[in-house]
């Protein structure tokens, strides 16, 4: 059972990162939103929880040298609200994330913590080119987003570290976002989609969710529509992609990922739902390109 | 969209009637004043766990309880062993359940011990520390698993009847089938053998959780042979006569008082927690209280699955004559109200048509997994869909509108709904003809827009018994005592205006309280949309009786305004009291087969949008019929189909309880999805009709749970309408997608 006295308050990181070290058993803790349904359901008995809402560190949502810095404990409600514009495919997802409840309180330190494949914060980092930036009071190191997350609820922290921020380049294109869910609010992906058109390096990125052990890019994919906007001079003279072209880009993403049957959706089905959720992502954010990047 | 008469207007008047009176609880329910069992504490009390099993069948070899008994806090751990001085089992349809399980569990998730403590955490720490051995035997963890050849048997014992099943002599146990329901009349046979259209198909249903927002709670307190509870039940009084019996002692010894309910939806129908906590509070001798989590509410009640193989057979002018119907429902481990649910979805098979011959068979089958009970509209709902596809198909081939094939074929008022049983006392064709109104039937329509209509009616009003008093004190306030629970369908507001109606008085002089079995006159159930109806016409009479004794004081005409000064002459002086009482009780023999005590409406229309490429199902509008005779408060009942409205909508889209191996898969309230106000329509219009054709009160009939049946089969119409038809609820987006492909597939190999 766990008391409040028992709850470790740390005010600064490295206050934060002396407790972690000499703490091991304890369980950081920011919005809670995965971490008490766990206690609740009794899947996890920490001996401490180290409460990370009060270190300003942790808070810190700033941009400098073109990437944004979002302080691991930045909640989805102001992403939503303050990042729009700097990280349009991020925003988006933000906006899905539970509803204004879970948004107020979750983070994405917490959904890179919890590193569900499902995590809706995840595919945007991983098409954006993020990185993550974590401590410990050995020292600090950086993470690939795509790196971070190495199998179902597994990242690579080590015992002693903590999440500090994740660095997203700031857009340079536009970004979209997409998934499938039950219903149309507070639902789970049965899988989801981002992806992020940089018109400086001329490059279209791709990122999986919920449809593999960890987020997964589908670099066939963004090859095939790389070789595709080249061959017709796409990117100084865009059109609106061919209804074969979207396809053909669409069916690449699906066959990248390696989905598995459960309580949410079928392989078939989730391998499905991605070739029309990277079909439509395309779709949008090209369209947008031609219209306002070109 | 009816207009809604003001608050103000029955003071105007002076009559309640007809008008949307304010509930008369909501303002303490938006403060947070309202106590309900689980914000209940009575002195001494203790909190009681419960330890669950983790397999779905097997043996419990022995259960090692000392280390948790030794643990801070603990007072005492309830085990199987500590029941055998009682008949510890219960079942109001069959009595087939242990108070929790005695050396047998029968579902992941059945109660094998209960923890008392002096706090919360104390208990949940002491339930981990039980250790149970267990022998898993071979699990029937669905319909499949149950029905097979060599199917593990969920029961072994022969079946003992409950005390209220009231569905005549249960049958002797067919393998897993607990209860068979069969309903013919005509040759069947011949009326296919001369049919020119037949269609067919197999229908899956699954489970939903009534969800309401307050779990199961109780709490009990047992001094020798008195009983005493605060328990959210919605049936106190048959809760109260199965203690009893269960425990030993009379009817009157056993007390419960039910505060207001968090909702309940059928999931407080009939006896849940209490058992185990009289059991626990017993062997502590001391009052326990045990409160549910989302997850356990679930494993508490849930609705029934069903697979369903229909036909039906037309004539090639639209003339419908056959319908034939075999149904398996999975009850889970325990009857519950199993048999009730399906009979009344037996009822339900055949739709309100006039049919020349009708075959249905509907068996109640046991599972391992939890057990199903009462939800809203059970039986309509699970019948409705299937029923409405098929007229739909039929009208198809023949290239005849929805709309004309249900006006040609629909019972007419006073028209048998089953032979022996009540004829129709509603108008079905004016209220389809209303539903297709209010959603622009005729207007044109775009591709993968679809538009549906679904009728069916459901045997409402339970077993028509109820029992009121009306109680007029010297200071001329006067409080309504009936049985009937408060469960937010807002009870103790209609009550209390249809007693001022009767007496002529405002409103605001009337009120009415919670239950406590001790005092409460006896009400049989708060559900089967009974209340306004039944317990309403309880109150009507009592109040009757009530102003007949002013009149005799008056030696004629009783004037409201000279009320206080009649007792006052009566009594000699400014005190005493006058009570009115009256009851409701069957007329005739008062059996099921010639009930219903009237056929609940369930009409209703909706228009969706299906995405082709996902499969993604978003409902666009709906309208529902609310034909309840009377309107007593319009805004409740509209509220009633709004309710049922959206439960049909998560019924219908995304509501499923799952299981994998016999354990819950979907625990939470986010696997779990009930609708959220994103998936609301952005019109949900309901029509009040008012016939005055009613058993209750001024002609009222009850309404609530038509809405939920009306609407999750509307979606079905409408979606196969756009052009998929899916044999499928809930239409998952997956389950949309396979039905597309398959349809595609077919025309690709013609
Ligand atoms: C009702 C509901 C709806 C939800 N809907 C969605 C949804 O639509 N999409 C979605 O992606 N998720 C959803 N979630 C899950 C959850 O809200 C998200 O994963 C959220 O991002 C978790 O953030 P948090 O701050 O609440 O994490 P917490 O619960 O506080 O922590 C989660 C994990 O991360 C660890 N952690 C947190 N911060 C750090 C840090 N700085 N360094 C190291 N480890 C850390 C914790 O120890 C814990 O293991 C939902 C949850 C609920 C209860």
């Amino acid at each position: 059972m766990i008391t409040v006295e028992a709850t470790l308050t740390p005010t600064t990181l490295a206050e934060a990162l002396e407790m972690r070290a000499a703490h091991p058993g304890s369980v950081p803790i920011a919005g809670g939103t995965d971490l008490m349904v766990e206690l609740n359901f009794d899947r996890r008995r920490p001996e401490r929880l180290l409460d990370l809402t009060r270190v300003p560190e942790l808070a810190e949502l700033g941009r400098d040298d073109g990437a944004v810095h979002l302080g691991a404990g930045v909640t989805y409600t102001g992403i939503v609200e303050r990042l729009g514009a700097a990280a349009p495919a991020l925003a988006i997802a933000s906006r899905t994330v539970g509803s204004p409840q879970i948004r107020n309180r979750g983070t994405v330190g917490g959904n890179l913590g919890t590193a569900s494949p499902a995590g809706d914060a995840l595919p945007p980092l991983v098409a954006s080119g993020a990185s993550v930036e974590v401590a410990s009071a050995r020292g600090r190191r950086t993470v690939a987003a795509a790196d971070f997350c190495v199998g179902p609820k597994r990242n690579v922290l080590d015992a002693d570290e903590l999440i500090v921020a994740v660095d997203v380049p700031a857009a340079r294109g536009p970004q979209q976002f997409a998934k499938v869910g039950v219903r149309n609010a507070m639902v789970i992906a049965v899988c989801s989609f981002a992806l992020a058109v940089d018109a400086r390096s001329r490059r279209v990125t791709t990122a999986i969710g919920s449809a593999a052990p960890t987020v997964v890019s589908a670099p066939e994919a963004e090859a095939f529509l790389a070789g595709a906007l080249d061959e017709r001079d796409g990117w100084d003279r865009p059109a609106r992609l061919g209804e074969a072209e979207l396809a053909r880009f669409g069916d690449l993403v699906a066959a990248a990922a390696r989905p598995i049957d459960d309580v949410r959706g079928t392989v078939a089905y989730r391998r499905h739902a991605l070739a029309v959720l990277a079909r439509r992502a395309l779709d949008w954010a090209w369209t947008d390109y031609a219209r306002s990047w070109a | 969209m009816t207009t809604t008469p003001t608050p103000q207007q029955h003071l105007e008047t002076g009559s309640a009637l007809g008008h949307s009176v304010p509930r008369k609880d909501s303002a303490q329910k938006i403060r947070g004043q309202v106590k309900y069992v689980g914000d209940t504490e009575v002195p001494g009390m203790l909190h009681g766990k419960v330890l669950r099993s983790e397999i779905p069948a097997g043996r419990i070899r022995s259960i090692d309880a000392s280390a948790a008994e030794a643990m801070p806090g603990v007072v005492c751990v309830l085990v199987g062993t500590d029941l055998l001085d009682i008949d510890p089992y219960y079942g109001h349809a069959i009595r087939d359940r242990p108070i929790i399980a005695i050396d047998r569990v029968r579902f992941a998730g059945e109660p094998v011990a209960v923890v008392a403590a002096e706090t919360e955490e104390q208990a949940e720490a002491a339930v981990r520390a039980i250790r149970v051995d267990y022998e898993p035997t071979p699990a029937a963890t669905d319909l499949d698993g149950a029905t097979g050849p060599g199917a593990p048997l969920v029961h072994e014992e022969p079946a003992r009847g409950g005390a209220f099943h009231g569905l005549g002599n249960l049958p002797e146990r067919l393998g897993n089938v607990c209860y068979r329901y069969e309903l013919d009349w005509g040759d069947l046979d011949a009326a296919f053998a001369a049919a020119d259209v037949v269609v067919e198909g197999t229908f899956e249903f699954g489970s939903a959780y009534q969800y309401s927002m307050e779990t199961h709670a109780c709490i009990a307190q047992v001094d020798g042979d008195e009983i005493t509870m605060w328990a959210n039940c919605q049936h106190p009084f048959l809760v109260r006569a199965e203690m009893a019996s269960v425990f030993g002692v009379p009817l009157s010894n056993v007390r419960i008082i039910v505060p207001f309910l968090g909702g309940g939806f059928g999931s407080k129908s009939y006896t849940r927690l209490e058992p185990l906590t009289i059991a626990v509070a017993r062997k502590a001798r001391r009052p326990v209280r045990v409160v549910a989590r989302v997850d356990e509410a679930i494993l508490t009640s849930r609705q029934h699955s069903c697979r369903i193989h229909l036909r039906t057979a037309a004539r090639n002018d639209g003339t419908l004559v056959a319908r034939q119907a075999v149904c398996l429902f999975d009850t889970g481990a325990y009857a519950d109200n199993g048999p009730r649910v399906v009979a009344t979805a037996g009822d339900a098979a055949p739709g309100p048509y006039r049919w020349e011959a009708v075959s249905v068979v509907a068996d109640c089958v046991y599972t391992n997994v939890s057990p199903a009970g009462s939800y809203r509209a059970f039986g309509a709902v699970h019948q409705q869909w299937a029923g409405e596809l098929q007229v739909d198909e039929i009208a198809r081939k023949l290239g005849i509108d929805p709309l004309e094939i249900r006006r040609r074929n629909l019972l007419r008022h006073g028209e048998d709904v089953r032979p022996g049983g009540k004829p129709l006392d509603g108008d079905l064709i004016g209220d389809v003809e209303k539903a297709a109104a209010a959603l622009g039937w005729d207007r044109p329509r775009t591709e993968w827009v679809g538009r549906g209509l679904s009728v069916g009616v459901l045997a409402a009003g339970a077993h028509p018994v109820s029992c009121a008093t009306v109680r007029m004190e010297a200071d001329g306030l006067i409080t309504v005592n009936c049985g009937t629970t408060e469960v937010g369908q807002g009870a103790r507001t209609v009550m209390p205006q249809i007693a001022a109606e009767v007496l002529g008085l405002p409103v605001d002089r009337v009120r009415m309280g919670g239950t406590d079995t001790r005092f409460t006159p006896y009400d049989r159930s708060t559900g089967a949309s009974r209340s306004t109806t039944v317990a309403g016409l309880a109150v009507q009479r009592a109040a009757e009786d009530l102003r007949r004794q002013l009149e005799d004081m008056a030696g004629g005409e009783a004037d409201p305004a000279e009320y206080l000064n009649l007792m006052r002459g009566h009594f000699g002086f400014a005190g005493g009291e006058l009570i009115g009482r009256a009851d409701v009780h069957p007329e005739g023999s008062g059996s099921y087969a010639e009930g219903p005590v009237f056929w609940e409406v369930a009409v209703g229309a909706a228009e969706v949008e299906v995405d082709p490429d996902t499969g993604v199902v978003r409902a666009l509008r709906t309208a529902t019929i609310a034909d309840v005779g009377r309107a007593i408060n319009p805004a409740f009942v509209e509220r009633q189909d709004e309710g049922g409205g959206i439960q049909g909508l998560g019924t219908g889209l995304f509501e499923e309880v799952l299981f994998d191996g016999g354990h819950l898969s979907t625990e939470t309230l986010l696997e779990y999805r009930v609708p959220t106000t994103r998936d609301i329509p952005r019109e949900m219009s309901c029509v009040i009709v008012e016939n005055a054709d009613g058993p209750g009160p001024f002609g009222a009939k009850g309404c609530g749970e038509g809405a939920l049946a009306a609407v999750a089969a509307a979606l079905a119409t409408a979606v196969a309408d756009a052009g998929v038809p899916v044999n499928q609820l809930p239409l998952t987006p997956e389950r949309v997608w396979r039905a597309i492909q398959s349809r595609n597939d077919k025309r690709s190999e013609v």
